[in-house]
């Protein structure tokens, strides 16, 4: 309960209220507000989905399509049927299915109009046609199967062929579909400068094997869009304080009909090796040792503190020789007694250097 | 202060207005609020103003006049029919309506005219601070559009700083210009340390869990 204390931490006439209920009927809600608008459309659909399938009452919803598009500025077909605001639709209490749901990224609010249409193609069509919003980033949720299904259309439904299934389930998520998760994101935007965005680079100078200071920033700002892509109805935190330090990345998934009800799957502590620093200057091979071991202390700790279910260090390589995972050999022990898993990505400095070492037999 | 720099110091002062008005506009945009009603923009201006500590930012203006029917900033008003004058905003649904104060006022919803808009607000992306201020509104207008046209309406009779019993309706709510007394940004912090499982709020976070408990009050939670 919040108490009155001097000016500057005075809650006024909101002294004493329930702030703890509203924190754990909500949250979660606004976590993400660094990460890409397509992003946290796909998460804040995928979490609302999740949560309505979970309501009490949501199986006599209607066996239609819902279709969500990332246009919160709704349009409708016909005069005679504007669209209807739901202020508050991730709340999970409104059906979703039948309808044309216009949404912002958060997907915490939206209008929608009725789908009178059996036949998907039409449907499909009100949106590229009628509506000539073909080209706006869309979800499509199909209750009718055995297990409803979820399709993203990044590049909206003019373009079927670039279309993502999406997992709602909340199942497990273990270790290894982070790591496949991880190689995506490692094999689209990491794995030389050419696939890093102009504002995420990793390198200084990459020829010269100079990454930047800022590069586990980048680091984890790819994988937390990568994570959140590759499970939408989890939350990715970053720097969380913990009492051991700050921990890098944790994935947890609430309960979809008690927010505050929560599963940590993973801790993840993310670890830059280098050889030069920005400016040119040499890291010792024993410096790198020490910082590897730092993290196998790190990812166990912070996995106890925070109860989470596993702990894994991660290692992105930017060193000017590919040793694989030789740098995991002096901690390979201590990661077994910690239970700490250990992966290691290589960041080429060029994609001359990528080539040579692909077509080598790396 | 010579009258030269007091004259610059006022141009500064409405170009400040002028962008964040049109980055209120922008951003209420993109969570589908607009076009948006006079006074729920002259709301939506003093939350940005009240929770702009939550997103380590400063107060554009600091203090507003307590009214009955929730806050006016006559400066922001002149600078929203300039531009609108200009051709950068438009007004829709234009009426006359009489005031609490019993005085003739516009009555309208605004929305900017996005084919002279557009070119300011890829301008403004270009800028590091700007774009800063874009997220933070951003994240407002979102957390906002949670809230019903009813709720919006009200929302001010329960707002933590401008619902203060002590100040009463004609004087000076000052939350940032010669007093800290801001409960709003102070309860959105509180937060911080409440979620579950230990997890540290992030801004983002506050700000829509400050807007959920500013709508659970105006349906009598507390």
């Amino acid at each position: 309960m919040a108490a009155e204390g001097d000016e500057t931490n005075s809650l006024g006439s909101w002294a004493g209220a329930d702030f703890a209920g509203t924190a754990r009927a909500n949250f979660g809600v606004g976590a993400d507000a660094d990460l890409p608008p397509d992003v946290r459309f796909l998460a804040g659909v995928a979490k609302l989905i999740r949560r309505r399938m979970a309501e009490n009452g949501a199986e006599s919803d209607p066996a239609r399509l819902a279709v969500f598009l990332l246009e919160p500025n709704a349009r409708a077909p016909n005069a005679e049927a504007p669209p209807k605001r739901v202020p508050m639709l991730d709340n999970g209490l409104t059906s979703v299915t039948g309808r044309l749901w216009f949404v912002s990224p958060v997907v915490v609010s939206g209008k929608y109009i009725e789908l009178d249409e059996a036949d998907d193609d039409a449907l499909f069509a009100i949106v590229t046609d009628t509506l000539a919003l073909g080209q706006v980033p869309a979800i499509v949720f199909d209750p009718r199967p055995t297990i409803p299904t979820v399709r993203f259309y990044p590049k909206g439904l003019s373009d079927l062929e670039k279309c993502n299934a999406v997992v709602i389930s909340g199942a497990d998520v273990s270790l290894q579909q982070i790591y496949e998760a991880i190689d995506k994101v490692y094999q689209h935007c990491l794995v030389t400068p050419e696939a890093q965005a102009r504002a995420g680079k990793l390198w200084v100078d990459g020829s010269k094997w100079w990454p930047s200071k800022q590069a586990e920033d980048v680091v984890q700002l790819y994988l937390r869009a990568g994570l959140t892509t590759a499970f939408p109805t989890c939350t990715v935190r970053h720097e969380q304080t913990a009492v051991p330090g700050r921990l890098d990345l944790e994935i947890e998934q609430s309960d979809p009909l008690d927010r505050g009800k929560i599963t940590r799957h993973a801790v993840l502590e993310l670890k830059v090796l280098r050889s030069f620093r920005s400016s040119g200057t040499t890291v010792s091979p024993t410096e790198t040792l020490e910082w590897v071991e730092s993290g196998v202390r790190q990812a166990a700790s912070y996995r106890d503190e925070r109860g989470a279910l596993a702990a894994a260090l991660c290692c992105f390589d930017m060193r000017n020789e590919h040793t694989g995972e030789k740098c995991f050999e002096h901690v390979q022990e201590l990661a077994n007694s910690l239970i700490v898993e250990l992966r290691h990505w290589f960041v080429f400095g060029t994609s001359e250097q990528y080539r040579e070492f692909s077509t080598s037999g790396g | 202060m010579t009258s030269i720099e007091q004259q610059r110091a006022k141009d500064l002062g409405g170009l400040q207005r002028r962008i964040r008005l049109v980055m209120l506009l922008d951003t209420a945009g993109q969570a589908g609020l607009l076009p948006i009603p006079i006074l729920r923009l002259h709301t939506l201006a003093y939350l940005s103003n009240v929770l702009a500590p939550v997103w380590d930012m400063p107060a554009l203006e600091g203090k507003v006049l307590k009214r009955q029917g929730g806050p006016f900033y006559p400066a922001l008003q002149h600078d929203l029919d300039r531009l609108v004058g200009m051709g950068v905003a438009v007004i829709l649904g234009l009426d006359h309506v009489l005031d609490e104060d019993n005085r003739w006022r516009l009555e309208g919803s605004y929305q900017l005219n996005r084919p002279f808009a557009d070119r300011i607000v890829d301008r403004l992306s270009d800028f590091e601070s700007e774009r800063r201020l874009a997220t933070f509104l951003q994240e407002l207008a979102f957390a906002v559009s949670t809230l019903s046209d009813d709720d919006f309406d009200q929302a001010m009779t329960e707002d933590a700083t401008y619902s203060d019993p002590l100040i009463g309706v004609g004087n000076v709510v000052d939350f940032a210009e010669w007093q800290r007394r801001n409960y709003s940004a102070n309860a959105a912090r509180y937060f911080d340390n409440l979620l579950p499982g230990g997890a540290r709020a992030t801004p983002g976070e506050k700000l829509h869990l400050y807007v959920r408990h500013l709508h659970s009050r105006v349906h009598g939670g507390r």
